[in-house]
């Protein structure tokens, strides 16, 4: 609510204004109130005001706990959540509901409801499949740490498997496994990847440039440039 | 006493295998681009171009010697780990140099501290977020947090803290003094994104700044011209790995993007193309302002900056209590309304003279809002500010037709606020003409009856004006980092007769202070704006 004298403070501000000059007090007043109750909505923090879909203390209660627990549960953005946080709501409410109506007809059960209730209840997975919050998501963060290691070691292990001695240098002399030397002949001194074979198959015709730019992972422009500074005319 | 046997399994040994090998280590553990933590898998992860593993660390191969003295295993550790990734633009500098090392740092050496710098936030934030967000969500990483995430990561004081002792500091050079932000720090490795950018005030505050055996070093920047920074000495340093690439070494680089770089840096002759594409150093440049000036200028508390934009541009207009909440200053003896406008947003500021120094009273940030409009809101400032000049950059044709329709006398919403004589054109493609050339006698030189006239580039000489301003402390200005950053990344070159000005980042702030500084230019000795109303003078800015 605004406060009386912050109003009268306001009031007399916008008196003073040009633009003003011709509305009354009263346009005035609901001018202010109107702007004030839309920045308050705006800038509100507290997702409480989810809450006020239903004026139902029994169903009130519920909303607060299924909010009480999404709060505790996850992170939401204030900015960009609250509006899906609030259809989640809303179709828990309808659901529950629903359910509460067929127990209700007891043995008796209304096929309309029976689809309504379908309906729901696929519309909250995909609300919750979109905010990434679906059982199926969670059960990855719902692994014990032992778990969750095992399964890293098993992926280790296929991995290893997979690229087997791929990079494992070893001394052409003595045959002992190195560390990657800081000047390599495949990086050349001033920035760029360099191959003279490559380019040497390309001036043979054996090898398209875009093709010598493939197996270098890097552009046709790149390899131009170095040829150009190191004086080799490409064929 | 039954003790239980412990052998490494064969999935043990596979695991820190890869842990230690740099290469095995990204395309094993981090995910695709653009994939998050949360979504690795083991199997869709990051796969490393040839060109991009000479920017590794590969410190992690080495175990340490035990027939050397703890400094010299640290000193080879240091040789392996050290680098300086200078180039152009877009080849995967930051995501190599820094943020696969600092995941790989943070698991891989207990109890060790990290410095991780940046000049501003918004080069520290996406390098922190992408170490916070790998703890926080990744099946493996996750494993070292703290029992409670949110001890491990505090985003607000940007510090990591794993299980096993690591500590990760993520820090600013800061506004007010320059580095102060990781005095009393110890790291055993330093990490600095766009490393250009570090004034060297601040980066000698981080040359002690490390373990007593010191700090791994790891350095991604742009040279941007300057030879009085770190950063240049660094990269010309030849005892430093420097590994230098330019943004045509990225196998997406083709005809169609290299064509939008030139477009985008003005020619593929231009300072910035050079430096920002090739990765050169190119002409002799220096940074274009005097920071310790601006930051003498800098009062404590924070100026206000609105944004009118196409969502709130409807109730900007309707409401008495507008989006733009501005009170008119009494104390004011003058003030000029002064905005930069184009097609990325129009940043615009209200500056006040008061005891013979401006005050910059609020900023004004326009998104996506055409002429007319941008007019309109124009207005509304000039209104209620009561401004007496408004300034504006008409280089560019949005602004040339927003001050037409202000000064247009058919224009009925502007009726009666005299703009023709308030509203001045700024025009920064032209040359300015600053006064008469004078013999030694201090006469007027005449050339065939007319008097010979002394110019000077538009740009140039706003940037001049401003330097004689900041050097008096005629400002007084909030301390905003956005004004620090901005004025701090631009770049002066001298070459053909001028200076031309360039900045890795969006300069609009420094767009509206020159058109500001003309505008006071102009003002005379009796705080009168005269002098745009002679032709001759300021020809340039007159249509």
């Amino acid at each position: 609510m605004v406060k009386e004298d912050r109003l009268e403070k306001l009031l007399r501000q916008l008196t003073n204004l040009a633009q003003n000059k011709d509305k009354t007090k009263e346009e005035l007043l609901s001018d202010i109130i109107y702007s004030m109750w839309d920045k308050s909505a705006e800038e509100d923090s507290d997702l409480g005001y989810l809450l006020e879909v239903t004026d139902n203390k029994d169903e009130k209660e519920f909303l607060n706990k299924r909010l009480a627990a999404y709060k505790n549960d996850f992170d939401f953005n204030i900015s960009t959540d609250t509006g899906d946080l609030r259809v989640i709501l809303l179709l828990e409410l309808q659901i529950r509901r629903i359910t509460k109506l067929c127990a209700d007809r007891k043995d008796k059960i209304d096929t309309n409801l029976a689809d309504d209730l379908n309906k729901y209840i696929k519309q909250l997975s995909e609300v919750k499949g979109k905010l990434g919050i679906s059982k199926i998501q969670r059960q990855g963060s719902q692994q014990t740490p032992f778990d969750q290691l095992q399964e890293v070691k098993q992926l280790a292990v296929e991995y290893i498997q997979k690229h087997k001695d791929e990079y494992t240098w070893k001394c052409t002399q003595c045959g002992t496994i190195h560390l990657l030397a800081r000047k390599h002949s495949a990086y050349d001194e001033d920035g760029g990847i360099w191959n003279p074979k490559l380019i040497e198959l390309h001036n043979q015709k054996k090898l398209t440039i875009e093709e010598v730019a493939e197996i270098l992972e890097t552009s046709c422009d790149a390899i131009k440039r170095i040829c150009q500074r190191k004086g080799i005319k490409l064929k | 006493m039954i003790k239980e046997k412990k052998e490494l399994s064969e999935q043990d040994l596979a695991l820190f295998e890869i842990m230690h090998s740099t290469k095995d280590f990204a395309e094993f553990f981090i995910p695709h681009p653009p994939l998050k933590a949360h979504a690795w898998d083991g199997k869709n992860c990051l796969k490393l171009r040839l060109y991009q593993i000479p920017l590794l660390s590969f410190e992690w191969n080495l175990v340490d010697d035990p027939r050397l003295s703890k400094k010299e295993n640290f000193n080879n550790r240091k040789s392996l780990g050290d680098i300086v990734g200078r180039g152009g633009r877009v080849y995967g500098k930051s995501m190599i140099v820094l943020d696969i090392d600092n995941i790989q740092e943070a698991i891989l050496h207990d109890g060790e501290e990290h410095l991780l710098i940046a000049f501003d936030e918004k080069h520290l934030d996406p390098r922190f977020e992408y170490l916070a967000d790998a703890i926080q969500n990744h099946k493996f990483f996750n494993l070292y947090t703290l029992d409670s995430k949110k001890e491990s990561i505090n985003r607000s004081n940007k510090q990591v803290l794993l299980k096993n002792g690591h500590i990760t500091y993520g820090r600013i050079e800061g506004s007010k003094s320059p580095g102060d932000g990781w005095l009393g720090l110890h790291p055993q490795r330093k990490s600095i994104e766009e490393a250009q950018m570090i004034s060297s005030v601040a980066f000698n505050k981080q040359v002690d700044t490390q373990s007593e055996l010191g700090a791994v070093e790891r350095l991604s920047g742009v040279p941007d011209g300057r030879r009085d920074t770190p950063f240049h000495e660094y990269i010309n340093d030849k005892s430093k790995r420097v590994i230098w690439y330019s943004s045509n070494i990225n196998p997406y680089w083709d005809d169609k993007r290299k064509k939008e770089a030139e477009i985008k840096y003005g020619g593929k002759n231009s300072h910035a193309y050079i430096t920002n594409v090739l990765g050169e150093e190119g002409d002799i440049a220096f940074g274009a302002w005097d920071c310790d000036d601006i930051r003498n200028c800098m009062t404590k508390g924070s100026v206000k900056h609105f944004e009118v934009n196409k969502n709130n541009y409807d109730r900007f207009l309707t409401l008495p209590v507008s989006i733009l909440n501005l009170v008119p200053d009494e104390s004011s003896e003058f003030i000029i309304q002064a905005s930069d406008i184009g097609k990325t947003p129009s940043e615009g500021g209200v500056f006040s003279l008061q005891k013979g120094k401006w005050n910059l009273l609020y900023r004004i940030t326009q998104r996506g809002l055409t002429h007319f409009q941008q007019a309109k809101v124009f207005h509304y400032i000039a209104h209620t500010m009561r401004s007496n000049i408004i300034a504006l950059d008409t280089s560019e044709g949005l602004g040339e037709s927003t001050a037409d329709h202000m000064i247009n006398e058919k224009e009925t919403e502007f009726l009666n606020c005299d703009y023709p004589k308030r509203v001045m054109k700024c025009n920064f493609k032209t040359n300015i003409v600053t006064g008469y050339l004078k013999n030694e006698k201090g006469e007027i030189v005449y050339e065939d009856a007319n008097p010979v006239e002394v110019k000077i580039h538009t740009d140039e000489f706003a940037w001049i004006r401003g330097m004689q301003l900041f050097k008096e402390q005629k400002f007084i200005l909030q301390d905003d980092i956005d004004i620090i950053s901005q004025f701090a990344a631009e770049i002066a070159v001298k070459g053909q007769g001028k200076t031309t000005f360039s900045s890795p980042i969006p300069n609009h702030l420094i767009s509206m202070f020159k058109v500001f500084l003309l505008a006071e230019w102009s003002i005379n000795k009796d705080g009168k704006p005269t002098q745009f109303n002679k032709n001759n003078f300021l020809g340039c800015w007159l249509s």
